[in-house]
């Protein structure tokens, strides 16, 4: 079982990972209004002045 | 979507709305926080967002629904503020400048921090879990003892920084409430994870027993997301009720001395600058009236429900309305000089005296706490004289699997659930205790105008000829006068539509005192004594109504056809007509009520014998200190009684800061809504019924809930304690009792009925009121106020 010994560490050092990029999100604000960005993304960009070729 | 109001928004443009509101991102870019009016639709999002399509000189516009309110940033030199304003408002969305408070960073960063350590507790406690399986079925599979040690010691590392970081918070809590000798509900909690991390580290160290750092990772992790939970439902409350005095304007009509007249906002205004108050609006400042005569309504202001007659050299005050015609006014005082001012200090003064009682409120779940210890003590003290070496063990057991749901999720979850289907009602709560404190019977402090009564003129009686109605209705229908409007209400009401027209309305003007004109052939005066009937022409019977209807606190008003009086009006602030019922209701749940009014104590004691209020506590002629101090004062028959303010004035502001739980009425002054825990969203009183029912309900969920838990944990305490289940079994059932507690706080009966129903009782009450109109009966119906 010495493979534990490697293995939880990784696993651990993994959430911390994915703890931290979850503090990251708090800290920019991105769980502070849950509502409008929900809205926002089903409207279409504003059309290019120039039609793409 | 609404029209366009025609509103200039020039006091966007002001210096002081600029350094109030606006801040400077570049040389030329500014930006702006408006709060909106009338965000209703999805759409909304899109349509606000592509203003800078619609204004060029807006370079990005953000729109937030869940603040309600639109960051604009714009160039300030293609186009001024109130430009981009006109634009907003002819779109449907009228604007209002937004208080940069602190109180929103504030607010922001205490979101964010809850969140951070949420994240923490949760990352922490998921991997102990897991640490917590494997060792599980170690022990049931066999696992070398190297191993088994291995995890226990991650374990225990992972339990120190959940403990370190995420669960500071309730130490610091705790501490803070025994320096300030007002121990909380933290205090409990800090000694169970102290006491669990102690036993858990020796345990680790000598390798043997227990190691509780999965159950108290969980304990953190729960009571974090169920305060966070309540948190959120009281912020939401809050930021809905600063919405509503966020749409209020805060600006004034200042003359300079040239004549012309400019819109700024309020805090530009200084003392001895000219501003002009047209009827029906609010008077922005304090000042002396140097032009114009009108009929200001002070009921928010000081109680009274009787407009007052102003003139040039009167004084008027900030909160005051404007009834009849245009005043010119010189500002005497403004901020902390000013009356407002004054309250409001008032109002803090009130708040911090009432801290310590906030804390003492919590006594439901100390008294939880208290068994929890009890039955701990009982088990070691049981074990310890069985001569189990295993007593400290069993002991903390019964202590760590009886705290985490229960306490972590019982009462926030069923509070939360409470106060966000009573905000669905209409019913808007601040604070996260208020409901416990509503949930028994106290002293209820009712305000009169505006709060018992409508506050505002309505006819209370029309005596003699009725046949009367239809031409007093024409000719009083093309004044703005509230008495004229109320007139006219009341003739629609009665007669289904106030028929006629103007056509018929051969001639009407308006005169001090009343309006005269002919209809259908007769010459018409409706108006005040004075006007109608001049010097002592008056015969008996009327003079003695009009006497008796005004001691009852009412207004006279009188019609004469062709120069002989035939009908009397009376006017007065009417009682609501769910008023007695909504009473008599509470009454009978245990309530004592008692009324706290400005107004004159003759009126008072009338309405309050109407009401069935005992005289002893129907007290009139009150200042907004006179409240304050009575509202706080401790009945030494009943010490414990929460004490209930329930008013809508700004001189009730302060009393509502001063009692345990203040509420506002729907309507009420801004300073009301700032102050109070509950507003109550909507018209009449049935809403203060449907807060204090859905209060108890909510309190019954919470002890449910806690009772439940409680049972459910200490039989799988007795269960695991006597090895009639495993260990293993008792982890997997576990998660079960939060389940139960979710379930229960969900499917609580708190705020769930419709909203009482008041309808059936107003209907009858007006029309035996209308059948008790016999002439010369006046005003029995009245209230003054």
């Amino acid at each position: 079982m010495a493979v534990l010994f490697i293995a939880v560490p990784v696993a651990l050092v993994l959430a911390a990972g994915s703890l931290a990029a979850c503090v990251w999100c708090i800290r920019g604000g991105q769980y502070e209004d849950l509502e409008t960005p929900a809205i926002r993304m089903l409207f279409d960009d504003p059309r290019p002045k120039s039609p793409p070729t | 979507m609404r029209a366009d109001s025609g509103e200039t928004f020039e006091e966007f443009d002001d210096p002081v709305f600029e350094q109030l509101h606006v801040r400077p991102l570049g040389e030329r870019t500014r930006r702006v926080e408006l709060a909106i009016e009338g965000l209703h639709c999805r759409a909304c999002v899109w349509l606000l967002e592509q203003l800078p399509r619609l204004e060029p000189s807006v370079l990005e516009s953000r729109l937030s629904l869940h603040r309600s309110s639109l960051t604009v940033i714009w160039d300030r030199t293609a186009a001024p503020l109130s430009r981009i304003a006109r634009t907003l408002d002819r779109l449907g969305y009228r604007p209002h400048p937004r208080e940069a408070s602190a109180d929103d960073e504030a607010e922001r960063l205490e979101n964010r921090r809850r969140l951070t350590d949420i994240a923490v507790a949760a990352a922490v406690s998921g991997n102990l879990m897991l640490i917590a399986i494997a060792l599980y079925a170690g022990w049931w599979q066999g696992m070398d003892a190297y191993v088994t040690h291995y995890f226990r010691w991650i374990s225990a590392g992972l339990g120190a920084v959940a403990l370190a970081w995420p669960g500071r918070t309730f130490f610091r809590q705790a501490w803070l409430g025994v320096r300030m000798r007002v121990p909380n509900m933290d205090l409990p909690i800090a000694v169970g994870l102290g006491l669990g991390t102690i036993v858990g580290l020796i345990n680790a160290i000598r390798g043997a027993g227990e190691i509780y750092f999965d159950s108290l990772g969980m304990l953190v992790f729960l009571l974090l997301v169920g305060r966070w939970i309540q948190y959120r439902q009281t912020r939401s409350a809050a930021r809905h009720i600063r919405q509503l005095y966020e749409i209020t304007p805060r600006r004034a009509r200042r003359l300079s001395d040239d004549g012309s007249v400019r819109w700024v906002p309020v805090a530009a205004l200084a003392v001895g600058d000219r501003i002009r108050v047209l009827a029906a609006e609010t008077v922005p400042a304090d000042g002396i009236v140097r032009a114009g005569t009108s009929t200001t309504d002070r009921s928010l202001l000081t109680g009274e429900a009787t407009p007052v007659a102003t003139a040039i050299g009167d004084e008027v005050l900030g909160g005051m309305n404007n009834l009849e015609g245009p005043l010119d006014i010189e500002v005497t005082a403004i901020g902390d000089q000013s009356r407002l001012g004054k309250l409001i200090d008032l109002i803090e003064d009130a708040a911090l005296r009432r801290t310590p009682i906030v804390q003492q409120a919590d006594a439901l779940g100390g008294w939880f706490v208290v068994g929890i210890v009890v039955a701990t003590a009982a088990t070691a003290l049981g074990w310890y004289l069985a001569g189990s070496p295993a007593y400290l063990d069993h002991a903390i057991a019964l202590a760590i699997v009886a705290c985490p749901c229960a306490l972590g999720l019982a009462t926030p979850l069923a509070i939360a659930v409470a106060i966000g289907r009573a905000a669905r009602q209409g019913l808007l709560v601040k604070g996260g205790d208020t409901l416990e404190r509503l949930a028994r019977p106290g002293i209820l402090w009712l305000d009169k105008t505006g709060t018992l009564t409508e506050g505002r003129a309505r006819v209370v009686s029309w005596v003699g000829d009725r046949s009367t109605i239809d031409a007093v209705a024409t000719l009083e229908r093309g004044s703005a006068h509230p008495i004229a409007r109320a007139i006219v209400a009341y003739a629609e009401a009665h007669r289904g539509s106030a028929a006629s027209d103007a056509a018929s309305c051969e001639a009407h003007q308006a005169e001090t005192g009343g309006i005269s004109g002919r209809f259908a052939g007769s010459a018409y005066r409706v108006g005040n004594r004075a006007f109608v009937a001049p010097a002592d022409s008056l015969d008996e019977r009327w003079r003695r109504w009009t006497e008796r209807t005004a001691r009852h606190g009412a207004t006279p008003i009188l019609v004469a056809r062709d120069g002989k009086v035939v009908a009397g009006i009376a006017l007065g602030d009417a009682i609501r007509s769910d008023a007695d019922a909504v009473l008599r209701r509470l009454e009978r749940r245990g309530w004592r009520l008692g009324i706290l009014s400005g107004d004159h104590p003759q009126v008072v004691a009338h309405v309050a014998s109407r009401l069935g209020i005992p005289a002893e506590r129907a007290l009139g002629g009150l200042s907004p200190e006179a409240k304050v101090e009575r509202v706080a004062r401790i009945d030494p028959a009943a010490p414990d009684a929460v004490r209930v303010m329930v008013g809508d004035g700004m001189n009730d502001g302060a009393a509502l800061a001063a009692a345990d739980v203040g509420v506002s009425m729907h309507a009420g002054a801004e300073i009301s809504l700032e102050t109070a825990d509950v507003h109550l969203g909507r018209e009449g009183l049935a809403p203060l019924l449907d807060l204090l029912v859905g209060s108890g309900a909510t309190v019954r969920t919470i002890r449910i809930g806690l009772s439940v838990s409680l049972a459910y944990n200490l039989v799988a305490v007795a269960l695991a304690a006597s090895g009639l289940i495993n260990p293993l079994v008792a982890a997997a059932l576990m998660p079960a009792s939060s389940l139960t507690v979710l379930l229960l706080a969900v499917s609580g009966g708190a705020f769930r009925r419709r909203p009482t129903e008041t309808c059936p009782i107003a209907l009858r009450a007006s029309r035996t009121e209308d059948s008790t109109f016999v002439p010369f009966a006046p005003a029995g119906a009245s209230s003054g106020g």
